[in-house]
């Protein structure tokens, strides 16, 4: 009588068994492996080679208004791997397909306006459906001072998000600046899917 | 003989029955085949290349004239999943054992060995560069600056960010230089205080399956 493994119950032939039908168990049991790498190989197929992730940058100056600071927006993908970036949809966001936790860095460098001592912040947030707004959950942004007010001044941030809930606005940088004329001369903004999260 | 839909896994047609021997061995090897794959894609995203050097020795001190070029060899390299040639990093090639996404991280204790001028700056600059016909060009930055209080214990202060490293990941270098405003006294980083890391995040295809 055909038996079966203990886990993945693929059949086998016992030996009292004929041997005429052994085509048809062997089948059956190929059939079963068959569909579990196969099964083994898409869930693979998420993480290997490549995770969803995106990089965007820009090289020019921009200008941060007073007094609440802005978003800011960026003219160049590094990479994207899960179609997370779309200038003509929004230049300010990173915008993951798949759910989980991401971790989400941000840098950018500064040079001064019209004063030195000014208090500064680069947070990392998510926004509400619809707008490009600031809100939303915020992570990193300790506050930082910018010191002087002319040359290159440098400052990072980096937390983790979860993402459990599409669609999402994404991720955005924000810069906050107490300085008239301070100018954002360079900024790097990568997120990366580090884990898929089960619901509660 | 008969073949399954994705795999191709070979199982005998009833009248096969004679030469079973030989198609449970193909069969098994099949499977094995497919079963190494997937163990070294499961392998492959479980351990991500990474990397993590510290100073083992003090660094410095420097006066606020100078500046300080950082390098680190296989002697300074507290962890490794991955061996070969790529056990430095520094103004030198070979540091990314293949080509992918990394991120690239740093921390650091500035520590005068004198007194302190407070409000002068202590900076890290971190590049990673490629070697070109033309010469060095910037990949990544990761610079940061801050400021020193008047208490004297040092300014722990850090970066990082991630780059995209071609296929020419030979020729890729890594750069790290400290300078500092103190005038009153010297400024070294500390035996066991400055870290750096790398991590490989992956490849830079899209990706396969959502």
């Amino acid at each position: 009588m055909v038996a079966f493994t203990n886990s993945q119950l693929y059949p086998y032939q016992q030996g009292t068994d004929a041997p005429c039908d052994a085509p048809g168990v062997w089948c059956d049991m190929a059939a079963m492996v068959d569909a579990d790498l196969y099964g083994l190989s898409q869930t693979l197929g998420r993480i290997n080679p490549a995770i969803p992730t995106a990089k965007i940058s820009r090289s020019t100056s921009l200008s941060v208004p007073l007094p609440f600071g802005a978003l800011i927006s960026f003219e160049a993908v590094n990479w994207d791997t899960d179609n997370m970036v779309d200038f003509d949809r929004s230049p300010f966001r990173i915008v993951p397909n798949r759910l989980g936790e991401y971790l989400v860095t941000g840098w950018v460098t500064v040079v001064g306006g019209a004063s030195a001592g000014r208090g500064v912040s680069l947070e990392i947030v998510t926004g509400f459906a619809g707008s490009d707004g600031t809100g939303g959950f915020t992570g990193g942004g300790p506050g930082d001072t910018l010191r002087f007010a002319t040359g290159d001044q440098f400052f990072r941030t980096a937390t983790i998000f979860r993402v459990s809930t599409p669609p999402t606005l994404g991720f955005g940088l924000l810069l906050r600046i107490d300085d008239v004329g301070a100018t954002v001369t360079k900024a790097d903004f990568t997120a990366y899917w580090i884990s898929d999260r089960t619901s509660n | 003989m008969e073949f399954t839909e994705h795999f191709g896994l070979a199982c005998p047609s009833p009248t096969d029955y004679a030469a079973l021997p030989l198609y449970m061995q193909r069969l098994a090897e099949q499977i094995e085949d497919a079963v190494i794959e997937q163990q070294a894609q499961i392998s492959a995203f479980q351990r991500p290349p990474t990397s993590i050097w510290k100073n083992d020795t003090n660094l410095g001190p420097i006066s606020n004239t100078g500046f300080l070029q950082l390098t680190f060899g296989p002697a300074q390299r507290v962890f490794a999943n991955y061996g070969g040639a790529s056990q430095s990093l520094g103004p030198f090639t070979g540091t990314f054992p293949s080509a992918g996404l990394y991120h690239l991280g740093w921390a650091t204790n500035a520590r005068e060995v004198g007194a302190v001028n407070a409000d002068t700056f202590r900076q890290m600059r971190f590049w990673v560069q490629k070697q070109t016909a033309g010469g060095l060009v910037d990949v990544m930055t990761a610079h940061r600056v801050v400021y020193a209080t008047a208490a004297g214990f040092g300014e722990y202060f850090g970066a990082d960010n991630t780059v995209l490293i071609d296929d020419e990941f030979s020729q890729y270098i890594v750069r790290m230089e400290f300078t500092h405003g103190n005038t009153s006294s010297q400024v070294q980083l500390t035996i066991n205080e400055t870290f750096v890391w790398l991590t490989r995040i992956g490849s830079s295809d899209a990706i396969e399956v959502a």
